[in-house]
């Protein structure tokens, strides 16, 4: 007998593998760049063994590159340790703001491949919300992803986070390529995260924008 | 004569190392942060190898390396990736890639691919070059 996880298990399982490849993906790129300052250091010493002078600034200069991969592949560990630690409470308060800023600092290598600007300003004050931030985060990259197909012309979205009038709402706004009944969006996967969460989402094509609209 | 490469990497202090490094082993190398700037600078075919990464905004590896396959077919082309699949190296080398390697990548094995490259593609324009005399030959009465 076939035996399949359940759905939104599923679901919550894909989205923490795309996101752990693309974060393996960044790390690896950090280290390939520290793997060849670390052979232009070898390369160095072998010119000076043969009699070329070591140039003092040369070595700063790799060194100083090495650094900037160093913090570069912390901060990226630094957010996937905060995405891992996500899944550690099944319900609690959630700021939507810090979250929704986590959400594109993970998807950075998807909003690259797609050369699309993403502008995003934290809300001043935070918005609030008390659910299950890992499976926000899942719904959250979804609209973020249907929201770089469907961008421009010009290549940019807008996502702003609002306390709302009765609710926080997310928006996502700039879609110009967003039609009538021709996205497939919310799918299955968004159907099951709606229902878990009880958040709305709306795709107005109208409007250019899919907005992501939390229980009242 | 030294080997004519174009590195093609989306990350700038990818290309400025490497290019340091390849350049002190006596390679001519040229870099270009996207493929499709890549496409057009290979236009003259006159590079022996292109060192091309596989995740590259707008254009990615495999597409560039058929679009450079079709135009130059002689032109050696060496994938990079940062997580290097099978069925991407498989996809690669059936699109007529010359090579594969994944990051970080080893000089040494990177070096000598650039030089197996120059001999292959000067062996592809050799026997082109014989095929086009042949065919001069047959066609024409002396």
């Amino acid at each position: 007998m076939e035996q399949r996880p359940d759905p939104l298990a599923e679901t919550g399982l894909q989205f923490f593998g795309k996101i752990s490849a693309s974060i393996s993906h960044e790390i690896n790129n950090a280290l390939a760049i520290l793997n060849e300052n670390a052979g232009l250091l070898e390369d160095l010493c072998v010119m000076a063994e043969k009699g070329k002078a070591l140039d003092p600034q040369r070595l700063q200069k790799v060194a100083g590159n090495q650094l900037k991969q160093v913090r570069r592949a912390n901060d990226i560990v630094k957010r996937m340790n905060r995405f891992s630690h996500s899944i550690d409470e099944p319900v609690s308060q959630t700021n939507i703001g810090e979250l929704m800023g986590l959400v594109l600092a993970l998807s950075n290598r998807f909003i690259a491949n797609k050369n699309i600007a993403v502008d995003y300003a934290p809300p001043e004050t935070p918005v609030l919300a008390t659910t299950n931030p890992f499976f926000l985060e899942n719904l959250l990259f979804n609209c973020l992803m249907q929201a770089l197909e469907t961008a421009g012309p010009p290549k940019a979205v807008s996502v702003a986070v609002t306390p709302g009038e009765s609710a926080p709402v997310v928006v996502f706004s700039g879609l110009e390529g967003l039609a009538n009944g021709d996205e497939g969006f919310p799918g299955e996967q968004e159907a099951r995260l709606m229902a878990l969460l009880k958040i709305d989402v709306r795709v107005e094509p109208a409007r250019k924008t899919i907005a992501a609209i939390f229980p009242g | 004569m030294s080997e004519k490469v174009l590195l093609v990497d989306d990350e700038n202090d990818f290309l400025d190392v490497m290019s340091e490094r390849m350049k002190s082993r006596g390679i001519d190398v040229s870099t270009s942060t996207s493929a499709k700037e890549a496409l057009k600078l290979t236009q003259d075919g006159n590079y022996d190898a292109v060192v091309l990464d596989l995740m590259m905004p707008e254009m990615d590896g495999i597409e560039a390396l058929a679009a450079l396959k079709e135009k130059h077919p002689e032109i050696q082309v060496i994938l990079l990736t940062g997580h290097g699949t099978v069925e991407k190296g498989i996809e690669a080398m059936k699109l007529g890639a010359m090579d594969f390697l994944e990051k970080p990548i080893d000089m040494n094995t990177l070096t000598e691919k650039i030089h197996n490259a120059r001999a292959q593609k000067m062996l592809l324009v050799s026997k082109k070059t014989e095929e086009k005399i042949k065919k001069i030959m047959t066609e024409k009465s002396w």
